[in-house]
C-alpha cells in the first residue's frame, strides 16, 4: 500500500503539481488580525493619569479553528462516486416496492381476526383437493368458502387491464406479478383427441409401414395421418426394424466412455426417484 | 525404543487385585464334569441367572408333586413314590412357577404399564419360543398365532377405514411397516427384551428363550424364501392366498413347525410380541388390548406418502380423471427460475378444469410435470374421511357390556370403488 502511495505522490511531483498531502487533513488557519475599529472614535483620556493603562482591545478567541479540507481533485479522484437521488428515481423505486399485501393480512371486518400466512412450501399431499373430495364430505363447504374469498380478493387486487403484462404500461420489474384470476399457461399446448382415423386409414398405415419401413417411419406416418407417433407404433408394429434400431442403439451405447456412461446411468436413477419421493 | 504402557505405570500404586472369582457358584462343579471346549455348555453358563442349590431345586418344583398327588388320587392303592429329583438343566424352559420370583418379568410388566393382575407365568410363557420348548402347553406358539391375527385385524381396519382409497400394494407395505417381522423385532428391542444365549430350565424366565442360529449357518427350511410356484403372482392371489403382508412366498404356517430348530433372534422376538398381544387379549380383554395396540403400534410414525412408487403417473392420472368424469388433466407452469442456467427450477401444477390437483417442482419441465402428477395421485389415494367408525369400536354393543359403545352410533364407512387399473 505504502509504495503505491509514494509513487503516486512522485507522479504528481514530476508533473509539476503540488503533491497532495494526504496525511494532513486539518489545517489551522492563521487567526485574522483584528485591529480596533479605525472609525471608532478614540476617546481621549479623560484622566491624564490613565495614560499608563493600555487601551482595551477586543480580541477574538485565540483557540485554533479546525476546518476540514478536501484533497484537491485535479485529475484523479480517489473518492467513491457519490449517489445522487433525484425525485424521479425515488418515486420509481418506492412504486416498485408497493406490493399488495397478502389477502390473509387484510381483515374483513373491524374485529381482530386470526392471521394465517404460512411460508410458501410444497403443498401437502394429505390435503385432498376439492375435486377429489366425495360429494358428502363436509370439507367441500369450507373449501368453497375459501375459494370464493380468494377469488374476490384476487378480483379486487387484479392489475388493471390497461397495465396488464404485454401492454406498454406494465412496468417490468423483478417483483412477483400481482394475482390474477387467469390460469397459468400450459406447459404443452393442450389438444383434443380427434379419433378421426377410420379402419381404411389404419390399413393404409399398416400397408405403408410394411412396404417401406425405412421411408415410412413413425414420424412421417404420424405427420401424414395427423395422429401421434405412439398411435402409429401401436397400430403398425415392425418387429424387425425395432430390433435393428435397438441393436444400433446398443452399439452406440457400447462406444460410450466412462464419464458419459456414468452420467446416463445417474440420470436414469434420478428419473426413478421422480415417482418415488416427494 | 521400548515403550512403557501408560496403564502399567501406576499399577504398583494400586491394591493387589483380588483373585479371580467364578461368576457363578456352580461353574466349578460344571467345569469339572463337562468338556471345556463344548461352546454350547459354555453358553448355558452365560444364561444362568442365579445360583440354585440342589436342595432348593426340589422345593422349587412343586408341580412334580402335584402331578404325583393327582396320580395318587387316581391310584390310591399304590405306594406313594418318592418325588423324583429333577434338575433344572433337564427342563427345556424355565418352570412357570419361577416366574413369580423373576425380577426381569416384574420389571417388564411395569415397563409396559400392564395391570398387576396380569399373571407373570403367562408373561414368562410368551417369552418361550417353540424352538426352545416344543411342548405346546409351555411355548408361545398358540398365543403368537392369536396375537398375529389380532394385530393384523386392528391394523387393517385402521388403514382401510381411515384411508379408503389406498391401493392394495400400499396396504401390504404399511402392514409390513407397522407389524412386519422387522418392526416387531425392533419393538421388542425397545421394550428391553434380552435374549438368553441358550434356553434351559435354569435360565432367568425374563429372558427370551429360543435356540439360537449360529453365525454362518443356513436358515431352517421353514424360514427360507422359496420361489413362488407361479411367478406371475397377482394382487388377487396375494389377497386370497398370502399372509397379511402379501408376501409372495409362504412362511411357516404355524410357529410350532420351528420346534427344536435353530432360528435367528428376530424370529423369536417377533413371536414374543405377537404372543404378548394374544395373552393380553385373553387375560385383559378387548379394550385393554386395543389401547395397548394404539399406544405401542399405531403411535409409531409412518408417512404413508413415502410408500408410493409411480412409474407412469401422468397416464394413471388421466385414466383416473376419465374414470371419475373430471376434465382431462393439464399441466400448467406456475413459476420458474433460471431457465437458461445450470440449475433451473420449474413449478408445475396439474389442473383439471380450474381446479388444481397437484403441484410439483423439478429441474426440468418433464420432471416437474411428472412429480405434479404423482402428487395428484397421492392426494387422491391418501384421502381421509373426517368421521370414521372402525368395526372394533362397535364390539360389545350387542352384549350390552360397553356403555360407551351404545352411545356411539354406527356410521357406515366410505368404500371406494377401487384403484385405477391401466
Amino acid at each position: 500500500m505504502l509504495p503505491r502511495w509514494r509513487g503516486f505522490a512522485k507522479l504528481h511531483a514530476r508533473q509539476g503539481h503540488q503533491p497532495i498531502n494526504f496525511t494532513r487533513k486539518y489545517i489551522i488557519p492563521s487567526p485574522p488580525k483584528l485591529s480596533p475599529h479605525p472609525k471608532q472614535p478614540q476617546h481621549p483620556p479623560s484622566n491624564p493619569t490613565a495614560k499608563t493603562k493600555p487601551p482595551t482591545v477586543m480580541r477574538p478567541n485565540t483557540q485554533p479553528l479546525l476546518l476540514r479540507r478536501l484533497p484537491q481533485q485535479h485529475r484523479i479522484s480517489l473518492l467513491p462516486v457519490t449517489q445522487t437521488r433525484h425525485e424521479s428515481s425515488t418515486r420509481r423505486h418506492t412504486k416498485l416496492l408497493r406490493i399488495p399485501e397478502s389477502p390473509s393480512y387484510t381483515p374483513s371486518g373491524a374485529s381482530p381476526s386470526l392471521i394465517f400466512n404460512p411460508p410458501s412450501a410444497a403443498p401437502n399431499v394429505y390435503h385432498t383437493p376439492l375435486k377429489f373430495l366425495p360429494r358428502d364430505d363436509e370439507r367441500r363447504k369450507l373449501y368453497e368458502v375459501a375459494l370464493t374469498y380468494a377469488t374476490t380478493t384476487a378480483h379486487r387486487r387484479q392489475t388493471s387491464p390497461i397495465a396488464a403484462p404485454g401492454t406498454p404500461l406494465s412496468a417490468p420489474s423483478h417483483l412477483p406479478p400481482k394475482p390474477s384470476t387467469s390460469l397459468p399457461p400450459a406447459v404443452r399446448a393442450p389438444y383434443e383427441k380427434k379419433y378421426h382415423l377410420t379402419e381404411a386409414d389404419i390399413e393404409e398405415i399398416r400397408r405403408l409401414r410394411a412396404e417401406d419401413p425405412e421411408h415410412w417411419t413413425r414420424v412421417r406416418l404420424a405427420e401424414k395421418f395427423g395422429c401421434s407417433q405412439f398411435f402409429v407404433g401401436m397400430v403398425a408394429k415392425n418387429a424387425e426394424k425395432a430390433e435393428r434400431v435397438a441393436a444400433e442403439h446398443q452399439k452406440a451405447r457400447e462406444r460410450w466412455g466412462a464419464r458419459r456412461r456414468m452420467a446416463r446411468e445417474d440420470r436414469a436413477r434420478r428419473k426413478v426417484l421422480w415417482g418415488r419421493d416427494a | 525404543m521400548k515403550r512403557i504402557r501408560i496403564s502399567r505405570c501406576g499399577t504398583q500404586l494400586l491394591a493387589p487385585s483380588a483373585p479371580r472369582r467364578p461368576f457363578c457358584p456352580c461353574t466349578a462343579s460344571l467345569q469339572q464334569t463337562c468338556t471345556p471346549h463344548n461352546h454350547r455348555i459354555q453358553r448355558r453358563l452365560q444364561t444362568t441367572a442365579a445360583a440354585f442349590n440342589a436342595a432348593d431345586t426340589e422345593e422349587l418344583l412343586p408341580p412334580t408333586e402335584t402331578v404325583q398327588s393327582i396320580e395318587q388320587q387316581q391310584q390310591p392303592q399304590k405306594q406313594p413314590r418318592r418325588p423324583r429329583k429333577l434338575s433344572l438343566e433337564s427342563l427345556p424352559s424355565p418352570h412357570p412357577l419361577r416366574a413369580r420370583e423373576s425380577v426381569k418379568l416384574a420389571a417388564l410388566r411395569s415397563r409396559l404399564s400392564l395391570p398387576q393382575h396380569f399373571p407373570l407365568p403367562t408373561l414368562a410363557r410368551t417369552l418361550v419360543h417353540p424352538s426352545a420348548d416344543p411342548d405346546p402347553a409351555f411355548n408361545n406358539a398358540s398365543l403368537a398365532m392369536l396375537g398375529s391375527n389380532i394385530l393384523s385385524y386392528y391394523l387393517s381396519e385402521h388403514l382401510i377405514c381411515n384411508y379408503p382409497r389406498l391401493p392394495m400394494a400400499i396396504i401390504f407395505a404399511a402392514h409390513d411397516a407397522y407389524i412386519g417381522p422387522k418392526a416387531l423385532a425392533t419393538i421388542a428391542g425397545e421394550w428391553g427384551i434380552e435374549a438368553a444365549a441358550e434356553p434351559g430350565g435354569e435360565v432367568d424366565p425374563g429372558l427370551l428363550q429360543f435356540r439360537r442360529l449360529n453365525a454362518g449357518d443356513p436358515l431352517p427350511a421353514e424360514l427360507r424364501r422359496r420361489t413362488p410356484h407361479n411367478w406371475n403372482v397377482t394382487t388377487t392371489h396375494r389377497i386370497l392366498r398370502s399372509d397379511e403382508f402379501g408376501s409372495a412366498y409362504s412362511g411357516p404356517s404355524s410357529p410350532q413347525q420351528l420346534a427344536r430348530k435353530p432360528i435367528p433372534v428376530e424370529e423369536a422376538a417377533q413371536s414374543f410380541v405377537r404372543a404378548l398381544v394374544g395373552s393380553l387379549h385373553l387375560h385383559l380383554g378387548r379394550p385393554t388390548t386395543k389401547r395397548f395396540f394404539r399406544d405401542h403400534f399405531l403411535s409409531r410414525h409412518l408417512d404413508l406418502s413415502t410408500l408410493f412408487d409411480f412409474r407412469t403417473p401422468t397416464r394413471d392420472l388421466s385414466r383416473l380423471c376419465a374414470r371419475e368424469g373430471f376434465e382431462p388433466p393439464v399441466a400448467r407452469l406456475i413459476s420458474e427460475t433460471g431457465r437458461a442456467s445450470r440449475h433451473p427450477v420449474f413449478v408445475v401444477g396439474v389442473y383439471s378444469g380450474r381446479d388444481k390437483l397437484g403441484e410439483g417442482a423439478g429441474s426440468s419441465l418433464d420432471e416437474a410435470r411428472f412429480r405434479a402428477a404423482a402428487a395428484a395421485l397421492k392426494s387422491w389415494c391418501l384421502y381421509k374421511p373426517l368421521d370414521v367408525t372402525v368395526p372394533s369400536e362397535m364390539e360389545g354393543v350387542e352384549e350390552g357390556d360397553a356403555a360407551g359403545a351404545a352411545a356411539r352410533r354406527w356410521r357406515p364407512n366410505m368404500v371406494d370403488c377401487g384403484e385405477v387399473v391401466v
